[in-house]
């Protein structure tokens, strides 16, 4: 019997939330593919992910149905109204052909991007003069706030309400597609799910939704306008606002990193953003599952397994990236995985890269008179499907 | 005392959640063939870290397989 195979994925294994790098490689070099959980299947490299990825032999599968069934275990001996299920019936990243195809044309066609790439430039001058002359600064609600201003943008709303609480909304509905969940944290989920329903109430998103719906005959109940909201604010949010906080904490450990942000062109830009997202992977991991019966070498899978997919791990996979652990600033072509691939590609993708593009020279400039206080203190989240920095604490230079 | 504590509320939780009395939950059964699903183990992992009062990995339950030898672990964390 090999020895090596007796490597599992543990993302419980001691380190894994502070570095999780450390036990993807040891997993991708020595067990590539192996079951876990019940019945289910993972994958670490890069050539088999991203060959799931782009394949039609796949497809995702459906959160909401998985709440359906666990319900009534879920809220059993609760007086919550369960609405897991509802609230998450639309989300594109679970829906498969024709719906998901639609559905994903309507988001597409309802976020309000006219003359964002000012806006963001505006947002990024806002928050360096909210945070100008203050001692300590936490990294991570500094960029909170700038996706938040986005955020009221691309979905047209006058007010989100108090940041704090729109973060932890974001962040609970984040929960709900992880793994090893229990009862008791989906039924948080479910509470900031029913405490969100008024915030896209005559939202200029979602008039859009409705509009389009309406001219593709998509009779969308108000539920399902609610469950599209409520996606797009925590697909937007959650993920942009993990990759600013990772790449800005990167970037001001190095002298190095600042200097060239500083300096570079906007192509040079472009293509140092591109290996930020790769560095940073905020979405660790998908699943899909396969229509067909599986074979690699001796493993066999039956049809209809769910397989867990490490985009993190394969974007360190050093048959395709060149010193996978190191940010390189000019590291092209970069065929990473943070956004996907295939039908399910990001639909926010340039969303992000603009977000980026707009903020990152301004806030290196501003927080370049800041260190990062302790790095040892820095609390990274316990959550494995999202890789997520609580906080990181700034002292000024001045 | 504490060790006692421990088995009998896995027990009864156990018991519970198949909907079954104590005396039918053996402890020395593999949590495989008690018939709880991820998600109940994940939970059951998830309200034991607050009955014993230390951190507890909800893999707990194929690290130690059976009610024996799960609550022998906990009681060695004390
Ligand atoms: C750095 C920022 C972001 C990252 C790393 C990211 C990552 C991803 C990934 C990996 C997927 C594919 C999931 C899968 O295939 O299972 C995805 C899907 C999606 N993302 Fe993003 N995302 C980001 C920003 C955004 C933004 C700003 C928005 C919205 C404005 C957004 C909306 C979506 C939506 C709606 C989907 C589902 C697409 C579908 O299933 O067709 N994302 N994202």
């Amino acid at each position: 019997m090999d020895q090596r195979s007796k490597i599992v994925w543990n993302p419980f294994t001691p380190g894994y939330f502070e570095n999780p790098y450390d036990h993807l490689k040891i997993c991708r070099e020595q067990n590539p593919i192996h079951k876990v959980l019940t019945n289910s299947w993972i994958f670490f490299k890069y050539n088999d992910v991203n060959e799931i990825l782009s394949s039609n032999k796949f497809e995702v599968s459906e959160l909401s149905d998985f709440f359906k069934e666990k319900e009534p275990y879920i809220f059993k001996n609760s007086t919550a109204c369960p609405y897991l299920s509802k609230g998450t019936k639309m989300w594109p990243m679970y829906l498969n052909n024709e719906e998901h195809k639609q559905t994903r044309a309507v988001m597409g066609k309802s976020l309000l991007l006219k003359g964002l790439d000012k806006a963001l430039i505006e947002f990024a001058d806002r928050i360096n003069y909210e945070h100008q002359g203050k001692k300590h600064i936490d990294l991570v609600a500094y960029c909170a706030r700038y996706i938040y201003l986005v955020l009221e943008r691309i979905l047209g709303v006058s007010d989100l309400g108090e940041l704090e609480q729109i973060k932890q909304y974001s962040n609970w509905l984040a929960r709900s597609q992880d793994v090893y969940v229990p009862r008791q944290v989906y039924q948080e989920v479910n509470s900031w799910l029913l405490w969100g329903k008024d915030i896209f109430v005559d939202s200029g998103f979602e008039k859009n939704v409705k509009h389009y719906a309406d001219q593709s005959n998509l009779n969308y109940t108000e539920d399902d306008l609610y469950s599209i909201s409520a996606l797009t604010l925590m697909a937007a949010f959650e993920t942009s606002k993990d990759n600013l906080s990772t790449a800005l904490h990167c970037i001001l450990q190095s002298n190095e990193l600042i200097e060239y942000v500083l300096r570079c062109n906007q192509e040079e830009l472009n293509i140092l953003i591109e290996e930020l997202f790769r560095f940073s992977s905020p979405l660790q991991y998908t699943i899909r599952v396969n229509k067909n019966p599986l074979e690699y070498d001796d493993i066999h899978i039956p049809a209809y397994t769910k397989l867990y997919l490490c985009l993190a791990s394969a974007n360190r996979d050093d048959t395709v990236f060149e010193r996978p652990n190191d940010v390189l600033v000019d590291r092209n072509p970069n065929e990473h995985l943070s956004f996907g691939k295939g039908v399910h590609f990001c639909l926010g993708a340039n969303i992000a890269r603009q977000e980026m593009r707009n903020c990152l020279k301004p806030m290196v400039q501003f927080l370049k008179n800041y260190r990062i206080k302790n790095e040892e203190e820095i609390q990274w989240s316990k959550q494995i499907f999202m890789r997520t920095i609580e906080s990181v604490a700034l002292e000024a230079r001045f | 005392m504490e060790k006692i504590d421990i088995k009998d509320w896995l027990q009864n939780q156990i018991a519970q959640e198949l909907g079954t009395t104590i005396e039918e939950v053996s402890c020395d059964e593999d949590f495989e063939n008690l018939k709880l699903d991820s998600l109940a183990l994940v939970s059951l992992s998830y309200e034991l870290e607050s009955q014993a009062n230390i951190e507890i990995s909800p893999t707990i339950f194929t690290e130690f397989n059976t009610i024996n030898k799960l609550a022998a672990w906990i009681n060695a964390q004390k």
